[in-house]
């Protein structure tokens, strides 16, 4: 199963969609789109080669390299309850859902 | 009450920020006849761009202050607006001939180049205008951590007060905060992208004015403390929250879309008043606080719920519900009819899954055992919005919820005929409103 990347649709992210990979067509720009995941280090959630990413939300996504990113979001968050969790790629996790002191 | 600038392509933290020119005059001379001021070859190497500022720090007699740049006129001299409307500035026309004296004129020497400086030097209720000459990107945890009270952070984009918006850029950095404020500070015409969190305001006050929040991973706004103001805003494009509101918060005309949550009511008595939200997966969420009032929004395409909460002393009223999966949903346990003092009325239900229902067990019920939805001044019917996939969701022609709210614009003392609100979050320009809301849809650098 898999989802046909619309450019009227903004939202990819996984409360609206339930297949995935998107298939984006190859050499494809996107522009603020979202795409983020529920979990850290989520993979296979998009499709194609040559792809140009503008202003897009790839939150817990796995980046491939082979993309190009312009303003877009690669942070990784998980969230406990209310608690929300910024992840660093060495595996360290930090609070940022409360005031930071 | 004085105007800071900050330029990040031309500024300089050693100026001192008064002006967005940095003449440095010295040895002027005023002419007030023909609003100029002359000094041998000083704007020689001086190019004039509309909206350029001065501000006169000193001279015999001078009214000091921000001035207008009018013109060029050659590298002796340049003249002045006679009547600005910039923001903080003073007319040109009001300095006489007697108010600079030649020889000991002194002006600013330019704007600063960063955010930071400006929280150095501003003081209480002081403005910064934050020029969108490039994109704002700095490194750290917070891209901004503002510590200084009561001030206006305001972006523009050729002269301050024009409306412009100013992209601050989380994605160059990787930043977990976007804006971060120690104090009530308001932030107007601001964009802010791919953060965690986009601002943050860390006690109560602060508000958030004409801006777009986007990209963000948890939050566009984290209202954790009280009595915040967000208006005329625009979030989108997150699995997040657009906001978490505060107590005491008042959310209006903004528009929420392509996000997972539109707002979370995470405290009681917020006010949301003519918003729209558009493809979230729930409108406004966990209103679980009381006295949450609710009025004049349009929940379109809400896949689980325009509102989703339970409670009492809700007002609910002159709101479009369309295509939604629950319209108002109780996702607790309890019937409110019990809780009293609900005002769930005169609401517009169009196409949703379920009007009014709970995903739990509760209800919705009156304080006479009757379902909201269908007791007397409630309308249904296809809104006719105008472009609802492309975010226009003024009422057309012939709509059912145009000129039927609760709310009414005046009554004609003479026939006694009473003209009413539309129901929605944006008003009609002619018909049963005749009022407009205008939505901050258009503008930025994006």
């Amino acid at each position: 199963m898999s989802t046909l990347y619309d450019p009227a649709v903004r939202d990819y992210g996984y409360q609206r969609i339930d297949n995935y990979p998107i298939v984006v067509p190859n050499g494809t720009t996107v522009r603020e789109t979202n795409f983020s995941q529920e979990a850290p280090g989520t993979e296979g959630i998009i499709e194609g080669d040559d792809l140009t990413f503008e202003f897009c939300n790839m939150t817990n996504l796995v980046i491939d390299p082979a993309w190009t990113l312009v303003s877009t979001n690669t942070l990784q968050i998980r969230t406990d309850g209310d608690d929300v969790y910024r992840v660093y790629p060495d595996g360290h996790e930090e609070l940022i859902s409360g005031v930071p002191s | 009450m004085t105007a800071y600038f900050v330029d990040p392509s031309v500024g300089n933290d050693a100026d001192d920020g008064l002006d967005n020119t940095g003449l440095t005059l010295a040895t002027t001379t005023w002419t007030a006849s023909s609003l100029t001021l002359t000094q041998a070859g000083a704007f020689a190497a001086y190019t004039y761009a509309a909206g350029d500022m001065i501000a006169i720090t000193g001279g015999t007699g001078a009214t000091t202050g921000l001035y207008q740049i009018a013109s060029k006129i050659d590298a002796n001299s340049i003249t002045l607006v006679a009547t600005t409307t910039v923001p903080g500035a003073q007319n040109g026309a009001t300095l006489s001939g007697s108010d600079l004296a030649t020889g000991d004129i002194a002006s600013s020497s330019g704007p600063f180049l960063t955010i930071e400086q400006g929280d150095t030097i501003l003081s209480a209720y002081d403005t910064l205008w934050m020029k969108a000459s490039a994109t704002y990107a700095y490194a750290g945890t917070f891209m901004v951590n503002w510590g200084t009270a009561d001030n206006v952070l305001e972006g523009y984009t050729t002269t301050p007060g024009d409306g412009g918006r100013v992209l601050f850029d989380g994605t160059v950095n990787a930043n977990t905060y976007g804006f971060y404020s120690l104090s009530r500070s308001t932030l107007v015409n601001v964009i802010i992208n791919g953060t965690a969190y986009g601002y943050y305001p860390a006690v109560a006050g602060g508000c958030l004015r004409n801006c777009v929040v986007k990209g963000f991973s948890a939050t566009g706004w984290q209202g954790t403390s009280d009595k915040c103001i967000v208006e005329d805003c625009e979030f989108s494009t997150s699995s997040g929250a657009g906001i978490r509101s505060g107590w005491g918060s008042v959310v209006r005309r903004n528009y929420f879309h392509d996000l997972g949550t539109g707002s979370v009511a995470s405290s009681y008595r917020t006010t949301f008043v003519d918003n729209i939200f558009d493809t979230c997966t729930i409108g406004i969420d966990r209103v679980t606080q009381e006295q949450v009032c609710i009025v004049g929004c349009t929940f379109y395409n809400c896949s689980t719920a325009g509102i989703q909460g339970s409670n009492s002393q809700f007002l609910i009223e002159d709101n479009i519900f369309a295509n939604c999966g629950y319209g108002l949903d109780n996702d607790g346990t309890s019937d409110y009819v019990t809780q009293g003092a609900n005002s769930i009325r005169g609401n517009h239900w169009f196409s949703n899954t379920t009007d009014i229902g709970s995903s739990s067990t509760g209800s919705w019920l009156t304080p006479y055992g009757e379902n909201p939805s269908t007791t007397p001044g409630n309308t249904s019917g296809d809104p006719l919005f105008t472009d609802a996939p492309n975010g226009d969701f003024s009422l057309g022609a012939g709509s059912p919820a145009a000129g039927i709210a609760f709310e009414f614009v005046s009554t004609e003392v003479s026939s006694g005929s009473t003209t009413y609100q539309d129901r929605g979050a944006v008003q009609q320009e002619s018909g049963g409103g005749g009022l407009h809301v205008n939505m901050p849809l258009t503008g930025g650098m994006t």
